[in-house]
């Protein structure tokens, strides 16, 4: 290890764990604050930017916690997770794992059990956010297909495009938390999975319940069956001759709303 | 003022740190700066608004480049992933110039996302001299480095960080973006005359100022850039003015940030003192 290696090693071992440091000869003297001093500024801001990067990632979970107890899930999160990444746009991307391990194994977490799924679903919304842009199918382009095409018909979604479930009231929650002044809000559990989407439509991030003919549907779609299989599949939740119609019904619907981002035609 | 080679230097005029509070009110107010600074991590996203109002603005006003995460002192190999996406912002955006910090920001792969000073040493100097000619022949253009801000210096340093600076850029043929505000931070921490960093810096190289505020404590000032500019700073970058002449200068605001008509007030400020500098030269 070279000089400049070793130096660097050091600094980056200070920053990253402080308390062990105990000699620190290789800071210089000549400033007007102690060495201990001026390395405790780059370990203190180290700490606070992740913190605060963490914070803006997570509005609402910050609000929905004590102020204390999300500083010490951020600080956790902080000592076990250094970045890896250029951007701090992807520092927090971690942070709902993290959750969830606490959850599991914390008693201090015990009674809030939906911290998880709310650290998911803000992570989704900043994911959908800034999701590459695509160019959007309209209904002028459904209307011109021949109707013979229609069932091998396969629909790309755009990248924005989230589907999750959920198992508490997390969105009303998200709502309750980010606005301001916050509103008292209680989780509640829902007893079994509901079907959200989260998408961005222009510029403008959205998040909606999904009936689960539709979750059925959409999912079908987005594994890549054909527009006839996936029909199938609605046909046996609603039945055969409503299919059609709330299959067409959907579909212009996803179109109107921005999802779709290309048809792709069989060979 | 001329290039070594005998070009002459661009001048962009006076400008703001684009910010994402700003966006809407720079579309619609169509404010009279001359030219908007970008952070590139920032619009090193896949869609969006980021890059919404990036094409916008940058459809109205010159723009530059300005990293955080080259990390060009660190001993960890170049992270050609980021500079490939540097590469492709830098073809969108068209910028006048890009640059980044003489600094190191992390090793074994790690990003601290700080602007960590490096020791004033021979070694150092051909380490960072190596990579910033790699990067300039991968970008197929000259960047800018600007000084950091510091607050330790290394027992092994052997020479003056405005030695330092001049060597490397000097040596890596690179340009050379002049933090005022932080050659003011470094010089209250490190007790050295700022008069006699400014005496050192090659100014032909010289291609943008930054301008910033600071917070100042008992026995250290912080780089905070959320403060206005403080008046020694202003006095500081007349001195800058006087030795290199015109320069393209901006003014970085981070945090607590106020509404742009309050940034217009200090960039008014700012190019009096500019232009004054011209004026100066001139007479």
């Amino acid at each position: 290890m070279n000089n400049l290696e070793e130096l660097q090693s050091q600094f980056q071992n200070y920053i990253l764990k402080p308390d062990k440091a105990t000699m620190i000869p290789w800071v210089g003297l000549g400033g007007r604050a102690s060495p201990q001093f001026q390395l405790s500024v780059y370990a203190n801001a180290y700490l606070s930017r992740l913190k605060e990067v963490l914070m803006n990632d997570y509005p609402a979970l910050s609000v929905a916690i004590n102020g204390d107890l999300f500083a010490r899930l951020a600080e956790g999160f902080i000592h076990q997770h250094p970045s890896h990444f250029f951007s701090l746009r992807d520092y927090g991307s971690g942070f709902p794992v993290y959750i969830h391990g606490l959850a599991q194994s914390d008693p201090c977490y015990r009674d809030l059990a939906w911290l998880p799924e709310l650290a998911s679903f803000e992570w989704t919304l900043g994911q959908a956010f800034d999701a590459a842009e695509s160019g959007l199918v309209t209904e002028g382009d459904m209307a011109s297909i021949a109707a013979e095409s229609w069932p091998l018909l396969r629909f790309a979604f755009c990248p924005c495009v989230y589907r999750i479930d959920l198992e508490w009231n997390t969105p009303a929650m998200w709502k309750a938390l980010t606005v301001d002044p916050p509103l008292e809000v209680e989780a509640i559990r829902s007893g079994s999975n509901s079907a959200w989407l989260i998408w961005r439509q222009e510029l403008v991030t959205r998040f909606r319940s999904l009936e689960q003919d539709e979750q059925l549907f959409l999912d079908a779609l987005r594994n890549g069956e054909t527009f006839s299989d996936a029909c199938e599949i609605l046909a046996e939740r609603i039945g055969a001759d409503s299919a059609p119609m709330r299959a067409a019904g959907l579909l212009k619907g996803w179109i109107q709303q921005g999802l779709i981002t290309r048809i792709m035609f069989s060979d | 003022m001329t290039e070594a080679n005998g070009k002459q230097r661009p001048f962009l005029g006076y400008g703001l740190g684009l910010r994402r509070q700003h966006y809407n009110d720079v579309l619609d107010s169509r404010p009279d700066v001359d030219w908007f600074e970008i952070i590139s991590e920032n619009y090193m996203v896949d869609g969006g608004k980021p890059l919404h109002y990036l094409d916008r603005i940058r459809e109205r006003y010159p723009m530059v480049m300005h990293g955080v995460s080259m990390s060009i002192g660190s001993t960890d190999p170049l992270d050609y992933s980021y500079l490939g996406r540097l590469k492709a912002l830098i073809k969108r955006v068209e910028p006048a110039w890009f640059s980044d910090h003489l600094c190191w920001t992390g090793m074994d792969q790690l990003n601290l996302h700080d602007l960590l000073p490096l020791p004033y040493t021979e070694e150092a100097i051909e380490h960072v001299v190596d990579r910033v000619s790699r990067v300039q022949d991968y970008l197929g253009r000259q960047m800018l480095l600007e000084n950091v801000s510091s607050y330790v210096t290394y027992s092994e340093s052997q020479l003056a960080e405005w030695d330092f600076l001049r060597e490397v850029v000097e040596r890596a043929d690179c340009l050379l973006l002049l933090d005022i505000n932080n050659i003011y931070v470094s010089a209250f921490n490190h007790n050295f005359n700022p008069h006699t960093y400014l005496d050192a810096v090659p100014g032909e190289r010289v291609y943008q100022i930054h301008l910033a505020g600071h917070t100042q404590e008992e026995n250290l000032i912080i780089d905070t850039h959320d403060h206005p500019i403080a008046d020694p700073v202003y006095e500081l970058y007349a001195e800058a003015i006087k030795r290199f002449g015109r320069v393209s200068t901006m003014i970085e605001r981070d945090d607590r940030i106020p509404p742009l008509a309050e940034l217009m007030q200090e960039l008014d400020r700012v190019r009096r003192i500019g232009e004054s500098g011209v004026l100066n030269q001139v007479a």
